[in-house]
């Protein structure tokens, strides 16, 4: 008797932990229709109807009540719609903040975009009427004091609110992952970090080993002018280091450093980037020009270029900063970057997570 | 006799309908918004709040959106107008300065600090920014009536240069925060406190604000008649028997209560405390006792006629203290050109 009933208990359990498996299976796309394990004889609950709601936690570390199944999506800053669109939630979408509406790349991937209600912006505040009038389902916000009575006041309509902070790596990893399982959009959230994590490893493979006093010391030029420059504690800090470089202001800290004339010619960088948002006289024509740096290794070397794309920046905390990693890899070096093909790299992401390559889109890496 | 008998009618129809054009804004700022609630549904769900027969947990979509977004954010706006203004016309009439505005004592750029460090502090609400910026505005008073106090010479004059030193020392403060933030997330939602504007509005704020923004009320009403003599100078004054080292600091303390608490709550609003006391003088005369309700009243209904452009005109929301600037700035570039000297005899 004992061993009749554990084979009957084996079973069920087997079988409900297949009916349980087979949909992550159907979204990891591996095809393969294995057996499930027959160890999970603790988790036989018998089956449920579907939930009416489910209970998620956003990155800012909020319980946050959603209904089964999220249709309508509400994005109120610029970087929180592409994540959106890159975790696959373009056709979810309906309202955004007015910048995004404005946004030449992402009216280009998704022209609908731009008859959809607008519901304020970060810069100048949300409007919360416009937001409940578009009847979402959730609402994704940025994280910060300015947007917290925002919270509270679509928590008071029991609207539910997602907290995304896109801000590291690791974070934008967990905020494509999240809004996936929010939107129930896994599949494309999962293989959007699959693909970071594979052309991460890449990097890494090819030039993790490079030994640290041979490694290309790299200037960027910040937001602010040629002498403003990322500091440690930067996004676009790590971004260079992920690319094999040295940040020569890496010991800097807070946001964009002012730094003097006389410091950049003291770090003598080998190459120096400036981002496209830089403001005036800082474009690589006006650097190699300026009397000031004319001693500075990366202006001897003809070292100095704009950080792509011309399109939208690609050094800031978001999906397409893969791209601006693997571009700064192959400037830096050039010969173990050789078997990569930039373009046509460019061109399959865009195509696969927004929908057009770069090229159809009129982007260009030439400067 | 009669001219008094005169002014004092003057000062009663105006008075009146400043009230009216006032509670007929609020009427109307009831009706307006994004979400679209009809002028009937609005009356109803209005009566139902008043009677207190709302109950929350059962409301409707459009109830929820009148009682807990616009009815919160409609009374903040009201009483900020009305505390700005009315301690515009205070200092004015204190200083003797038609150029004096509620921030002449740092109140502002005190309050900016503190929520400049408020957003800086790890695991800042906005709760902890409004304490700070109400706890350094306060400060930044008591600083510059310190300084006044201990330097020798006029006190009035010392009054306002110590306010020009706190403030320059404050916003530098301020400039060095911004400096050291980060560019992601402290540093917009600094620039975005510091435009200040009303969409922080709940509840909790409204019934907060009105403990400190009632009384200061009550205070400037009641002693507005004193103002009067205050702003003959000081040894008129006390001539007349009036203690002045006793009366100038607490109504200073109230209005800087008061403008402290709404600076917390909803940032700089420009213009409202300079212009608006000019213009309630044009209406109702010289006469505090007469010009400090009148300031009031129209405080309130300026500030919330611009916040609903502000909420209603795009479906972002436009900074408040823009729209009172350029429509308070040309408004009372008007006044002057028309020419308003019977109002500062």
């Amino acid at each position: 008797m004992p061993r009749m009933r554990s084979l009957s208990t084996r079973f069920v359990a087997s079988l409900l932990a297949a009916l349980l498996v087979l949909p992550a299976l159907a979204a990891c796309n591996t095809g393969q229709s294995s057996g499930a394990p027959a160890s999970q004889g603790e988790n036989t609950e018998p089956n449920t109807p579907a939930p009416t709601e489910r209970t998620i936690t956003d990155q800012a570390g909020r319980t946050v009540t959603l209904p089964a199944e999220v249709n309508r999506v509400i994005t109120t800053w610029r970087p929180g719609t592409l994540l959106i669109m890159a975790a696959g939630g373009k056709s979810k979408l309906v309202a955004t903040d007015g910048p995004s509406q404005q946004s030449e790349f992402l009216v280009q991937v998704f022209p609908e975009i731009t008859s959809l209600p607008k519901v304020g912006s970060k810069k100048g505040g949300l409007n919360v009427e416009a937001i409940v009038a578009a009847k979402p389902d959730v609402v994704f916000v940025w994280s910060g004091s300015d947007v917290e009575p925002v919270i509270q006041q679509l928590e008071s309509q029991q609207i539910p609110v997602v907290v995304l902070v896109p801000e590291t790596l690791e974070q934008m990893e967990e905020a494509v992952m999240l809004a996936g399982k929010v939107m129930g959009t896994e599949e494309q959230a999962q293989q959007m970090i699959s693909y970071y994590d594979e052309k991460l490893n890449m990097l890494s493979d090819k030039l993790g080993t490079i030994p640290a006093d041979e490694r290309s010391r790299v200037y960027m030029v910040g937001a602010y002018g040629v002498y403003s420059t990322a500091s440690g504690d930067l996004y676009q800090n790590f971004l260079i280091e992920q690319a094999g470089g040295v940040n020569v202001a890496s010991e800097l800290k807070g946001g964009w450093a002012e730094v003097s004339a006389e410091q950049l010619v003291q770090w003598n960088p080998d190459v120096i980037v400036a981002v496209q948002y830089c403001g005036e006289n800082c474009d690589p024509a006006s650097i190699k020009s300026n009397p000031q740096l004319q001693t500075i290794k990366a202006v001897q070397n003809d070292k100095v270029y704009m950080f792509p794309s011309a399109m939208d920046p690609w050094d800031y905390p978001e999906p397409r900063s893969i791209l601006g990693m693997l571009w700064l890899a192959k400037i830096l070096y050039p010969d173990k970057m050789a078997d990569l093909d930039l373009i046509q790299e460019v061109d399959n992401f865009h195509k696969t997570f927004f929908g057009k390559t770069f090229t159809e889109l009129g982007g260009t890496l030439d400067e | 006799m009669s001219n008094r008998t005169a002014r004092r009618s003057r000062w009663k129809g105006s008075l009146g309908i400043a009230s009216l054009i006032t509670l007929g804004i609020f009427v109307l700022s009831l009706g307006l918004g994004r979400y679209a609630i009809p002028p009937s549904q609005v009356a109803v769900l209005l009566w139902e709040i008043i009677t207190g027969q709302f109950d929350p947990a059962q409301a409707t979509e459009p109830a929820r959106v009148l009682y807990y977004i616009r009815l919160p954010r409609i009374l903040l706006a009201a009483l900020t107008g009305a505390a700005l203004a009315g301690a515009g016309t205070l200092f004015q009439g204190m200083f003797r300065n038609p150029l004096v505005s509620p921030d002449v004592l740092g109140v502002s750029s005190g309050a900016a600090l503190g929520a400049a460090l408020g957003i800086l502090l790890p695991g800042g609400s906005s709760a902890t920014i409004q304490i700070f910026a109400f706890t350094m505005g306060i400060l930044a008073v008591a600083l510059t009536y310190g300084i006044a106090k201990v330097s020798r010479g006029q006190s009035i004059v010392m009054l306002v240069l110590a306010g020009v030193v706190v403030s320059a020392f404050f916003e530098a403060a301020l400039s060095f925060l911004k400096y050291v933030a980060d560019p992601y997330e402290e540093l917009p939602a600094i620039v975005f406190w510091l435009m200040g504007g009303f969409h922080r509005a709940s509840w909790p704020l409204v019934r907060a604000l009105l403990f400190t923004v009632l009384p200061g009320m009550a205070v400037l009403l009641l002693t507005s008649w004193k103002l009067n003599i205050l702003s003959l100078g000081d040894e008129e004054a006390m001539s007349l028997g009036i203690n002045v080292s006793l009366l100038r600091p607490f109504l200073i303390a109230a209005a800087t209560l008061m403008v402290a608490s709404t600076v917390s709550a909803s940032g700089t609003i420009a213009w409202v405390g300079l212009v608006v006391p000019h213009i309630a003088r044009i209406l109702a005369g010289a006469d505090h006792d007469q010009s400090m309700p009148v300031s009031m009243v129209m405080g309130a209904g300026f500030v919330l006629l611009m916040d609903d452009l502000a909420r209603t005109l795009t479906t972002a929301e436009i900074p408040v203290g823009i729209l009172t600037a350029a429509v308070g700035a040309p408004f009372f570039g008007y006044l002057l050109i028309k020419g308003t000297r019977e109002a500062w005899k």
